[in-house]
């Protein structure tokens, strides 16, 4: 005789008249059908992006890239020779802890906090020819106080970015509730965006020889920005916005700008060593310098 | 900001060099100023792709920059020259036009921007011809690539081949390298006595920027010659990376420097020793 198993449903449910469940974990639908692939019906649309037949595909090695050439060329050699120390040893950051298993309650719980922090950091590995810190890209955050009152201003923020990046721009939407500042989860609040590759070098030329030579109220970036692992932002007023080319050279359209946040992500480990690779792609920095708190650990300082 | 240190150093554990037998040299460099040159190749690519770019864009949304029944939107409206529409019975060589938006999507899309008026006097000279800085149409004449020192070659001068990194070679003690000054004592650290170095050596008009207190390399000469294996009177030289930045260099005579010359990669092979340039070959860029 041949025992075939079912998977069994819960009988009291359907008793009390409620779809029933199984506890036992399905194994069909896990792997996710694109019905794009099944369909004879658009054949290019099976095609991958990178395909110069696919919908979707972009050129984009258009022109020489300005800032990537100066990276490989001048600053790459300058950065590694800046960032090397003798006998340099990985920093091994606070990682969760295991539990010491006195308890039968340890069993299955989740692990304990790092040592001293909530958050686990990342090791600080030793700088070798391999790991030179790069530009990675920036992201841009416009979050527009007036929209919560006017949501308009939001949509113009959204333009005002496009124009500025020429990139997709996507919505920021409130998350939290605010009574007092009148705000509520889900009002559109302004506009954010990505870029990375050439648009994102093409977007830090404009901004270090066209903008921020020009701005008025711009010192340079702190050196306390950061946020401790290579990730630099800063602000820019919205007189500021006024001086990107594509705003400047058409004022009657842009009655309002709206001021934003920009991230400088770079693959630098810590911020003192983005510092320097920022610096030497045309940003300015003022302020006393940090000792990264994982050095100051490492060290016993 | 390289202040920082990650880890106490050692006791050396052989026998100190005397001061007198440490120099530390220089490689001071002028940096790319303008893009290095494309190949054939990489040209024809970039047109390529860049023309690919370009007729994948959206079309220009001129009733965005254009207010409707403005002057500006029908000067522009004007300069533009539009495709002809398909119709029937002719025959169109190029393919059926397919137009949308005033544009036909299977081309790439030509903005014409209407031409200022100073623009319409033709057959004046560009010389009588005040150029206008808020006529955004005006014509883009760039800088060209190929000075005037490039044109003498002339090898003294910061403003040849613009595209590479040109690096300061001089003859010391009939031997064309990288400049070297002596050690004094040790109040100094190395760089900063490259850093005086230089300055007496090319004049007080220089301004240099010394990349790293860290050397880039270590010279072991013996009697004027590269070594491998360094006797106990042999000369260690400690090479210092560091950047023109502004300035002109002006050769004073001393430390045995009787010349020197800006030169590129290739360059410094022809000049220097074939020992040498091995040995620095790695530091050099090949740009």
């Amino acid at each position: 005789m041949v025992f075939v198993q079912l998977r069994q449903f819960s009988n009291s449910s359907i008793a009390a008249g409620r779809p029933g469940y199984s506890l036992v974990k399905p194994v069909h639908h896990r792997v996710r059908i694109r019905k794009q692939l099944l369909s004879p019906r658009f054949p290019e649309l099976k095609l991958p992006p990178t395909d110069v037949r696919s919908p979707k595909y972009r050129p984009f090695l258009v022109r020489q890239d300005r800032v990537k050439e100066h990276y490989h060329n001048t600053l790459k050699s300058d950065l590694l020779l800046i960032n090397y120390q003798h006998d340099q040893k990985d920093v091994e950051g606070p990682k969760r802890r295991k539990w010491d298993m006195s308890s039968p309650y340890h069993i299955n719980r989740p692990l304990q906090k790092p040592k001293g922090q909530i958050v686990p950091s990342p090791t600080i590995r030793a700088r070798t020819w391999k790991n030179v810190p790069f530009f990675e890209g920036v992201s841009i955050n416009c979050f527009v106080e007036e929209a919560k009152a006017n949501p308009a201003a939001a949509i113009a923020a959204q333009l005002q970015i496009q124009q500025i990046t020429n990139s997709k721009v996507y919505p920021i939407y409130a998350k939290t509730n605010v009574p007092t500042w009148k705000l509520r989860p889900g009002m559109l609040m302004g506009a954010r965006t990505r870029l990375t590759g050439a648009p994102a070098h093409q977007f830090l030329s404009t901004l270090t020889e066209l903008v921020l030579p020009r701005a008025r109220d711009f010192r340079g970036i702190r050196n306390s920005a950061g946020d401790q692992y290579g990730n630099i932002a800063f602000g820019l007023s919205a007189e500021t916005v006024r001086l990107f080319p594509e705003i400047e050279h058409n004022q009657d359209s842009w009655p309002n700008t709206y001021g934003f946040w920009l991230t400088l992500h770079t693959s630098a480990q810590l911020d003192y060593e983005a510092r320097t690779l920022l610096s030497g792609l045309g940003l300015p920095f003022y302020g006393n310098e940090k000792v990264p708190l994982l050095l100051r650990q490492a060290q016993g300082l | 900001m390289s202040h920082f240190k990650w880890g106490r150093r050692c006791l050396a554990t052989n026998v100190a060099t005397p001061l007198s037998n440490v120099q530390t040299g220089v490689i001071l460099s002028r940096v790319p100023q303008v893009t290095p040159e494309v190949t054939d190749f990489e040209q024809k690519f970039y047109k390529y792709q860049d023309e690919l770019e370009r007729r994948l864009m959206w079309t220009f949304p001129r009733w965005f920059y254009f207010k409707k029944g403005t002057v500006a939107e029908r000067e522009f409206s004007q300069a533009q020259k539009y495709p002809l529409p398909a119709r029937d019975g002719v025959w169109f060589p190029k393919g059926k036009p397919e137009i949308r938006h005033g544009r036909d999507r299977r081309f790439k899309e030509n903005i014409v921007l209407p031409k200022a008026e100073g623009h319409e006097k033709q057959g004046e000279s560009s010389a009588t011809q005040v150029e206008n800085l808020d006529d955004a149409s005006r014509p883009i004449k760039p800088l060209p690539r190929v000075t005037e020192a490039d044109k003498t070659n002339n090898q003294h001068s910061l403003e040849r081949k613009l595209s590479r990194t040109l690096y300061l070679l001089v003859r010391q003690n009939n031997m064309w390298k990288f400049p070297a000054f002596p050690v004094p004592d040790d109040s100094k650290p190395l760089h900063t006595i490259a850093e005086e170095g230089l300055k007496n050596l090319g004049g007080e008009k220089l301004n240099v920027w010394t990349v790293s207190h860290t050397p880039t390399a270590l010279l072991k000469f013996s009697n004027g010659k590269l070594v491998h294996d360094l006797p106990q009177d042999g000369i260690r030289e400690y090479l210092i990376r560091s950047h023109i930045i502004a300035g002109e260099f002006q050769l004073n005579k001393i430390d045995g420097c009787e010349e020197y010359k800006w030169l590129t990669r290739e360059e410094i092979q022809q000049q220097t020793d074939p020992a040498y340039f091995e040995k620095i070959d790695c530091l050099l860029s090949k740009v």
